[in-house]
């Protein structure tokens, strides 16, 4: 179980603390804290969610990215876009991004929430993903700040979460065990010393504020302001630890889904994605956590089933195909799998609704791959889709495929989406070019 | 008149305050932000305008009156109201610029000398008066946290831990006037306060003593043919069969066949220690996704301290076949021919790398040794850091000769460690004393109390009196106290709740801000500036003594200790924490080298980390040495090491040391200016722009400001197809008057610097892709060059006064001719840097002082320091 406060970070601009402080009051909210912040307005109190993948081998290009000549509104959907038909207008396909600096071939798939430049150089030292960096700002407003899931993954190499200081986030990778953290909770054990650490954080926090408020006593106007802002900062950290602590108190959400039974072989690597989209949606739906990573680890991955397919070679080397049509067609099918349960996946937060919405529109799905080209190991080109969560899709947004637009923009619009005013993130110029919010929705 | 108008309309209309940029030309032009926002008119009387209104109408009214209003400015019933922040910049703005002459303007009547010199002291006088009453008041300065640099520092001097990594846990700091170190930028947020409360708990669960016995202090020796990492790459398979990504088992000058074949074991072991030493395991490429090799055996049992001693030495590889002759062989080596530079890394799973240092390993086997902290888990990693790096597709390795290429052959890493003073460590000790210590599971212990009341207020006490910078009283203690009874009363352990009570000492703002009151500081605010300072973290033992005894303020006191802090090789981190900011240092590796223009560039670590010591390494030079701080700007020697004198074209230097190295006469490098880090920080990797590296001369080493442009304006974009020489677009720019009254003065000191490419590399052309006569050769990366040589470069130019320069060097002699100015601007880029607040209209002359003092000394570098400590600005808030 996470700590919340535990999570720690890089770059922030002043602006950004700043407004930081005082987003808290614009966020979503359930409706047990409602009251604690009734100056929120009703339009911000949309929950709004993140799902960020990765599959650490990417895909075919050929076959992925639609004609670039055919940007905007009027394009023809890519071969495996096709699987995604019904849901073209619920999601951007991006053609020539990259995240800058980020190069070194596998090693960069650490690297596709944080951005952080060269993974695989000297001095390398990764940086906050936007998951964490968002839980840390939202966090407080649901049991877990967030979930950090995988498949296949090397225990303690990979994983799309990392804490501000570098630190990676494990994956969990049994369906049965988010199932269990979802729903049934924690042992005993477990919650008593999160509520332990939660109370005693607050309890540190009041202690440190009111040192602060003897030391504002007989200073000068601006070395007053200064202190406020200190004094601020203890009591909007207390005040969420208490929020934080009240989850344990109350009950978890009760569902109709029995528990998963975990595939426990490699090979069942479709089956495992299958499962974690399944616990991805059941944590949304249930406002268990409004923010989760999946990392698949395709690299480490052995010769996977795929239904009435069949694959002969290791998924870490048939990506390396050489051209060769035979491992081509493997992999192709592989993908195919691949977009069909993303469709799946789209279609289940489709079905649901909340509010006068649907899931998915509340949900940013983020789907894409550190390797432009698993064959040649380049980290531009990044075949990326993006779906939901209240953006004007329907779009093939092209960029330069020579000098590749950056990625890190598409994070600075979900950071916005989620009311969070940040204005960057990691090496982003801005929000994405041509990417509006929806804001009807 | 009227281009100079145009301009300080756009300025004006901007809201920008800076002064002229004419300062290139005269010098004189210094200005002082005013300290804005701070004036509140509630407080202060009302101002007595004195101004010289006869000086007005004679020379200001012809344009600046009611009608025309010139630059938006009218000065028919001017008042100088210097409690309104805006009124106080325009009045600044005005008497710099009657000050530097521009007004009135050269074709209009000109003030006799003393009638000018009236009209400035009498436009000054208020605005002086205004300031040195919010001094009064409030102080220059404004409360401020700790940033973050300074927060680690200070957790790794309390706990004694200089292990400890906590920085990059915190948010990345605000910045106002270009430094850290300014309360107003330094902000708190819960973000802020979560971060601090993270890093502090950190820090005291690691600096507790992890066992309840002493951990020994082991010697041992790793073999590269015991390394599974070392020895798995020798092997070829599915997604290897190249040997530039594999290791080469060699048993002294000559290729190990069985252990490469398989057909004997990889290694004799202890059985025969002689024959052991010779086996080692090569590379031909510098370590890089696949090819990470490391001792995988080591990981450091505990953070702390270890001594390292590497193993190594350099070999040749033959080539694979007289048709494939770049393709090495593994089979065929032989004896090396080169020095090579081997860099260590600490490496953490899964990517992590911190570099520890370098060594070099000659033809014979070299034993290169270090000093290191580790962290607990952290393993090594050596890199051949010369070589290339292959990236797909098929690579080339541009070291490769007909006969052969350059191979380090590693053979071991011995650790000592780790390398304990005291066990416990002190900072255990800081925390719970001499109290018995009990196992709490693997990693984990507990401190035992008999007496958990009394030990808590008495271990509090002993932590507080340490950690908070000046006295303490027993109800300072209390609610730490209370804090930790409360967490024992929730059920925690003794240990777990002494754990939170200091973590909320470390969140406490008496230990996270530094305390300043206005007025002359006390001793203990004193001896903080003064180690915040120099050594970027709390005040020693030492000066703590000092400011006990009320002896800090006393006549020579702070001047010594001003001395014994430079000389402590701690003053490291000023040097390194104050060029971060200064020269934006720590953005030197923020943009990599555009891959296919700079191919020989792109990749290359030990560049980056070359060109970074050198900048440190020249400012510890020019402060231990007390040079003039004339060296900023041209020096006649360079801190350099092997890689960056090929970079610089120096021959004669060998090894990866950084040391100082005489200049050739006329040679081009020398100063800051010329420098590898500077020179790359101010390029984007791919391009230069004369008037991105003019604009950071002026910034950075005159102190000149210059304004953004106007809003709207695209930046020029250099062309990398060779069509159009980026000064060919700058004239077209220029011809535009609104453009050109800045842009003259700012390009022409960056024309100069066209000569030096994105990395400093020297160059007469362009380099440019597309259609042209290529360049052979190959790139760090493997892959082949795909560049030309395009236009000529032209670094001449002109300064606004009409003094020509050639190039680099003539430019330089211009800018020494005012070597004041240089020191100027260093005092002042300290002065904000050591007391957190800018240099403002009134503090101007107290700078001038400093000048004054240092001037016999050619404005030594460790002088100015000195002057500074000395003055006013620092021994008040």
């Amino acid at each position: 179980m996470k700590d919340f406060y535990m999570s720690n970070s890089k770059p922030i601009s002043r602006r950004e603390v700043l407004k930081g402080a005082g987003v808290l009051l614009g966020l979503p909210l359930l409706d047990a804290m409602a009251p604690a912040f009734a100056r929120a307005d009703q339009q911000s109190l949309v929950p709004r969610r993140f799902f960020g993948i990765c599959n650490n081998l990417g895909v075919l290009p050929d076959k992925f990215f639609p004609n670039p000549a055919q940007a905007g509104r009027e394009y023809t959907l890519s071969p495996y876009l096709e699987h995604l038909r019904d849901f073209k207008n619920d999601l951007t396909v991006f053609n020539g991004v990259t995240h800058p600096d980020v190069d070194g071939g596998h090693p960069a798939d650490i690297c596709f929430l944080t951005a952080a430049p060269h993974p695989s150089s000297g001095g390398f030292h990764n940086s906050i993903s936007l998951d964490q960096y968002v839980g840390e700002r939202i966090g407080h407003l649901t049991r877990f700040p967030s979930l950090t899931l995988g498949v296949n993954v090397t225990k303690g190499a990979r994983s799309l979460s990392w804490t501000a200081g570098g630190v990676l986030i494990p994956c969990e990778d049994r369906p049965s065990e988010i199932f269990k953290l979802l729903f049934l909770g924690g042992s005993p054990a477990e919650v008593q010393a999160q509520a332990r650490r939660l109370a005693m954080g607050q309890s540190i926090m009041d202690t440190v504020a009111d040192q602060t408020s003897k030391l504002k006593r007989n200073v000068g106007a601006r070395d007053r302001e200064r202190l406020d802002q200190y004094a601020t900062g203890v009591r909007d950290l207390e005040k969420r630890m208490v929020q934080s602590a009240e989850w344990e108190k109350k009950p978890r959400p009760v569902v109709t889904e029995k528990a998963p039974v975990d595939p426990m072989d490699p090979k069942e690597y479709m089956e495992k994605v299958r499962l974690m989209y399944d616990m991805a949606r059941l944590a949304f739906e249930t406002d268990s956590t409004r923010n989760i990573t999946l990392m698949l680890d395709s690299v480490n991955s052995p010769a996977i089933q795929v239904e009435g397919k069949a694959v002969s070679d290791g998924y870490h080397n048939l990506s390396h195909h050489g051209r060769d049509p035979k491992k081509l067609a493997q992999l192709e099918s592989i993908d195919r799998e691949h977009m069909k349960l993303l469709a799946g996946l789209f279609g289940a937060l489709k079905t649901h609704k909340e509010g006068n919405e649907t899931l998915l529109d509340r949900t940013m799905v983020l789907y894409g791959s550190n390797l432009g080209n698993a064959n040649t190991h380049v980290t531009t080109n990044l075949p990326v889709m993006f779906a939901g969560g209240g953006f004007k899709h329907g779009q093939h947004l092209v960029y330069d495929r020579e000098r590749n637009y950056p990625l890190p923009n598409l994070f600075v619009n979900v950071l916005q989406r989620f009311g969070i005013e940040a204005d960057r993130f990691a090496s982003s110029t801005g929000t994405m070019r041509g990417l509006e919010m929806d804001r009807s929705a | 008149m009227k281009l100079v108008n145009q301009s300080s309309t756009h300025r004006l209309r901007t809201g920008i305050v800076a002064g002229s940029v004419a300062g290139l030309a005269l010098a004189s032009a210094y200005l002082g932000a005013p300290t804005a926002g701070a004036i509140s008119p509630r407080q202060t009387k009302p101002a007595h305008s004195t101004l010289d209104r006869g000086f007005i109408a004679k020379y200001c009214l012809a344009c600046h009156n009611a009608t025309s209003a010139s630059g938006g400015l009218n000065l028919s019933n001017a008042e100088i109201k210097p409690t309104d922040s805006k009124s106080f910049a325009l009045w600044v703005k005005l008497h710099d610029r009657v000050l530097n002459g521009e007004m009135p303007p050269k074709s209009a009547a000109q003030p006799t000398p003393a009638a000018r010199t009236n009209f400035l002291a009498n436009v000054s006088r208020p605005l002086i008066a205004q300031e040195e009453e919010t001094g009064r008041r409030e102080g220059r300065s404004v409360w401020r946290r700790m940033n973050r640099y300074e927060y680690e520092n200070t957790l790794c001097d309390l706990l004694d831990a200089p292990w400890l990594q906590i920085k990059e846990m915190l948010p990345e700091d605000g910045l106002a006037y270009r430094f850290n170190k300014v309360g107003s930028a330094l902000d708190i947020s819960y973000v802020q306060m979560s971060r601090y409360l993270a890093a502090a708990q950190f820090a005291l669960n690691e600096v507790m003593a992890k066992q309840v016995t002493q951990p020994p202090t082991t010697t041992r020796r790793y073999y590269t043919r015991e390394q599974r990492s070392f020895v798995g790459l020798a092997k070829f398979n599915e997604f290897n069969g190249s040997p530039e990504r594999a290791t080469f088992p060699i048993i002294g000058n000559e290729a190990d066949i069985p252990a490469l074949e398989e057909t004997g074991p990889m290694t004799v072991g202890s059985k025969d220690p002689v024959k052991r030493e010779t086996e080692g395991m090569g590379v031909v490429a510098s370590a890089y996704e696949p090819l990470q090799p490391k001792f995988n055996q080591f990981r450091a049992p505990v953070a702390g301290r270890y001594k390292l001693r590497i193993c190594a030495h350099s070999f040749w590889a033959g080539p694979e076949s007289p048709q494939r002759w770049w393709h090495p062989s593994r089979k065929v080596v032989s004896a090396g021919r080169t020095e090579e530079p081997i860099s260590l890394y600490a490496s953490f799973p899964p990517q992590r790398l911190r570099k520890l240092g370098s060594v070099d390993a000659g033809k014979e086997p070299t034993v290169g040794e270090m000093e290191v902290d580790l962290l607990k888990g952290e393993s090594i990693e050596p890199d051949a850091v010369r070589f290339f790096r292959s990236r797909p597709p098929g690579w080339h390795n541009p070291l490769a000769q007909k006969d052969g290429q350059p191979g380090v052959c590693f053979h071991w890493l011995e650790v000592v460690g780790p390398i304990q003073e005291s066990w416990p460590g002190r900072g255990h000790k800081l925390m719970f004393g001499d109290l018995a210590l009990k196992s709490a599971g693997v990693g984990k212990v507990e401190a035992v109390s008999t007496d958990p009341d009394g030990d808590t207020t008495r271990l509090l006490r002993g932590f507080m009196q340490r950690a908070i910078r000046r006295p303490i009283l027993a109800t300072d203690i209390d609610p730490y106290v209370k804090l930790a009874r409360k967490s024992r009363d929730a059920g925690s352990t003794f240990t777990e709740s002494m754990i939170t009570a200091y973590s909320a000492v470390l969140c406490s703002p008496g230990f996270v801000t530094l305390e300043e009151k206005p007025g002359p500081l006390d001793d203990y605010a004193l001896a903080s500036r003064l180690s915040y300072f120099l050594w970027n973290s709390e005040p020693d033992a030492t000066l703590r003594k000092l400011a006990d005894q009320g002896a800090l303020r006393k006549p020579g006191a702070l001047a010594a200790q001003a001395e014994r802090l430079i000389a402590d090789k701690r003053s490291h981190r000023f040097s390194d924490a104050f060029l971060d900011y200064w020269l934006d240092l720590r953005k030197t590796d923020n943009t990599s080298p555009d891959e296919e223009l700079y191919p020989d560039y792109y990749l290359d670590d030990y560049l980056v980390e070359s060109s970074i010591d050198e900048t440190r390494a020249f400012f510890a030079e020019l402060l231990r040495g007390d040079l003039p701080s004339r060296n900023l700007v041209a020096s006649d020697f360079v801190t350099i090491n092997d890689r960056l004198a090929t970079l610089y074209g120096i021959p004669g230097v060998s090894g990866s040391g950084i040391r100082r190295v005489e200049l050739p006469k006329d040679s081009v490098r020398g100063g800051l200016l010329t420098q590898a880090s500077v020179l790359k920080v101010t390029a984007n990797g791919t391009t230069t722009s004369p008037v991105i590296r003019g604009a950071w001369i002026c910034e950075r080493i005159l102190g000149q400001p210059v304004p953004p442009p106007p809003p709207g304006v695209a930046a020029v974009e250099p062309d990398i197809r060779g069509a159009a020489t980026i000064r060919e677009q700058l004239a077209k720019h220029r011809t535009q008057p609104t453009c050109a009254s800045c842009h003259t003065h700012i390009d022409p000191p960056g024309f100069a610097l066209e000569n030096f490419d994105v990395f400093g590399g020297w160059r007469d052309k362009y380099r440019a892709l597309g259609k042209g006569p290529k360049v052979a050769g190959f790139g760090k990366n493997g892959q082949p060059f795909d560049f030309y040589p395009a236009q000529n470069v032209d670094p001449s130019g002109e300064l606004t006064n009409g003094r020509k320069f050639e190039d680099v060097r003539g430019l330089k002699r211009l800018l020494l001719q005012d070597e004041r100015q240089v020191a100027r601007n260093l005092a002042r880029q300290l002065v904000t840097y050591s007391t957190g607040a800018p240099i403002s209209f009134a503090d101007r002359a107290k700078v001038e002082a400093i000048l004054d003092r240092t001037k016999a000394k050619g404005y030594g570098v460790k002088s100015i320091i000195h002057a500074i400590v000395e003055s006013d600005l620092f021994r008040s808030k």
